[in-house]
């Protein structure tokens, strides 16, 4: 095949597929699931939890959110400023599960209080 | 205690010979699997020697892994950039040769950067606190003047249009959630299949392979590569989201007139002193910029004694890892001789497939093939293969910067 044709080729593929990346990155959701129901299988899987802030530990770079709903989880989230965490509040999380020392926890990737 | 320890450096290095040779099989998903079994493990090894094994481990890999990404073109994020020299040097017919460049690279890192130690183990935290606010900044500067540097209006356009699309595509692949192992994917089809796809279009005929053809390099310029190398892959093992590849595009602007030569016992070097660095910056600012050191610091922790201990047991396993490379080499070379490179690209490329289906499901494949697209374009408008590395790079620097 041509260097000319396959370049073209490669361009209109690269673009198209970087669109359907992104169209499938917008439609696709992690899935929501109950603190309860997070075990070690879950280990660096993408979960959506939600639940109400039982406790907030601020440290250096990042905020432990404890999440409760029949279970307490941690929630590990980088500090941006932006999020004004209180106990009681209704919260949404989405992030990645992570065994740390034993103990699972949820590294965020977006966070959203509702109430 | 101590044959407990040289044991486990054995062991890690044979298990450094897998995740090196295997495509796919990357030394931290082994390390995760034993941080994961570790509770069980330590009922019969103490933490000393389990950590020692995955250093020994991570050491080996550093060399082992340049075989199939000389000999098949399988390249991964630590190797990419050694890619095209080494398949150069392939179609040259001194593959092995290849292999013993980035094996003396290794050896002579690793020398330099333990006798750099104790001069880093003060610097590291100063350069560190100076440079940790701008971070994003200081990676974003250093993108442009790479692009900036390049030769001509045309490359730098090209070069500047390929970051940036490798990057929006490291973005979206990286951000759909519940895809494991999303990188495997991404950095096969921008570094290896985009390799084979070309050489198989170009109608590449290897041609035979001589273990015993070597290249002379003057003292000066072997000496030359690894300090650069060890420097490099000192500077960036500071940084979060920087690693072998950008080390690697740094040696490529600062120390200019090395060859392929010289930049793959580039390569070689900073792969090593990049495992080694870890060990110091986990030391001195608590951060370890790879999994396996993660889970070492996980299991014991990283003082003085531990950092003098896993200092020597990476010299044990890269002196028998130095070996056990060179050795398998020539069994690659004298194989890869006896089969039809058109015919080993295809099934190379099947084999990535297959592993991408089974590591990353199908929308691993939309990623492979996404990534494979890009990886030709940098082929076919000739522009640096670091520039691909957009796809890691880019997420970071808008990650400090938002």
């Amino acid at each position: 095949m041509e260097e000319k044709t396959l370049l073209k080729i490669a361009f209109i593929f690269s673009i198209v597929g970087v669109v359907a990346l992104f169209l499938v990155s917008e439609n696709i959701a992690p899935q929501e699931i109950k603190i309860s129901e997070i075990s070690c299988a879950d280990s660096g899987k993408d979960v959506k939890i939600h639940g109400r802030i039982a406790g907030v530990d601020e440290k250096e770079d990042i905020v432990v959110i404890s999440v409760a709903q029949e279970k307490i989880i941690k929630v590990v989230a980088f500090k941006d400023g932006k999020l004004n965490l209180q106990k009681g509040q209704v919260i949404e999380v989405e992030g990645e599960v992570r065994n740390y020392k034993g103990n699972l926890e949820i590294v965020a990737d977006k966070m959203k209080v509702e109430r | 205690m101590f044959p407990e320890i040289l044991l486990a450096v054995f062991v890690g290095c044979l298990l450094g010979v897998v995740t090196g040779l295997v495509p796919g099989v990357h030394i931290n998903l082994v390390a995760a699997i034993l941080l994961s079994a570790s509770p069980f493990l330590l009922q019969f090894i103490n933490p000393i020697t389990l950590a020692a094994l995955i250093v020994a481990m991570s050491i080996a890999h550093t060399f082992l892994d340049f075989i199939p990404s000389v000999y098949l073109g399988i390249a991964n994020e630590d190797t990419a950039m050694g890619a095209l020299p080494g398949h150069k040097m392939l179609l040259s017919g001194m593959a092995h040769e290849a292999v013993k460049l980035t094996v003396i690279g290794g050896i002579l890192g690793l020398a330099t950067i333990i006798l750099a130690m104790p001069a880093a183990l003060f610097i590291v935290p100063g350069i560190y606190s100076g440079v940790e606010p701008m971070i994003g900044w200081i990676l974003l500067f250093f993108i442009l003047f790479l692009i900036l540097n390049e030769a001509d209006s045309n490359s730098k356009f090209w070069s500047f249009f390929i970051f940036m699309l490798s990057g929006v595509f490291g973005i979206f692949a990286l951000g759909i959630p519940n895809v494991p192992n999303a990188l495997f994917p991404m950095l096969a089809g921008l570094f290896g299949v985009s390799l084979l796809i070309n050489g198989l279009n170009s109608r590449i005929i290897l041609p035979e392979q001589d273990s015993e053809k070597e290249v002379r390099l003057p003292k000066k310029l072997v000496l030359k590569s690894s300090f650069a190398g060890a420097l490099a892959a000192s500077m960036v093992s500071i940084f979060p989201g920087l690693g072998p590849a950008q080390a690697a595009a740094l040696v490529e602007k600062f120390f200019r007139r090395m060859g392929d030569y010289g930049y793959l016992i580039v390569i070689g070097c900073i792969n090593t002193v990049s495992m080694v660095f870890a060990l110091i910056t986990t030391y001195t600012i608590g951060k370890a910029r790879n999994g396996s050191i993660v889970a070492v610091d996980e299991i014991t922790g990283i003082g003085i004694n531990e950092l003098a201990l896993f200092v020597a047991v990476s010299v044990i396993a890269a002196c028998f890892a130095a070996f056990l490379t060179l050795k398998i080499s020539r069994i690659f070379c004298r194989a890869i001789s006896r089969v039809n490179y058109r015919l080993l690209c295809v099934c190379v490329i099947c084999f990535v497939i297959i592993l991408t289906v089974v590591f990353s499901g199908f929308i691993g494949l939309l990623i492979l093939s996404v990534a494979t697209s890009i990886g030709m374009l940098s082929v076919l408008l000739k522009t640096p293969k670091s520039y691909s590395m957009g796809c890691l790079l880019l997420p970071v620097i808008l990650w400090f910067l938002m």
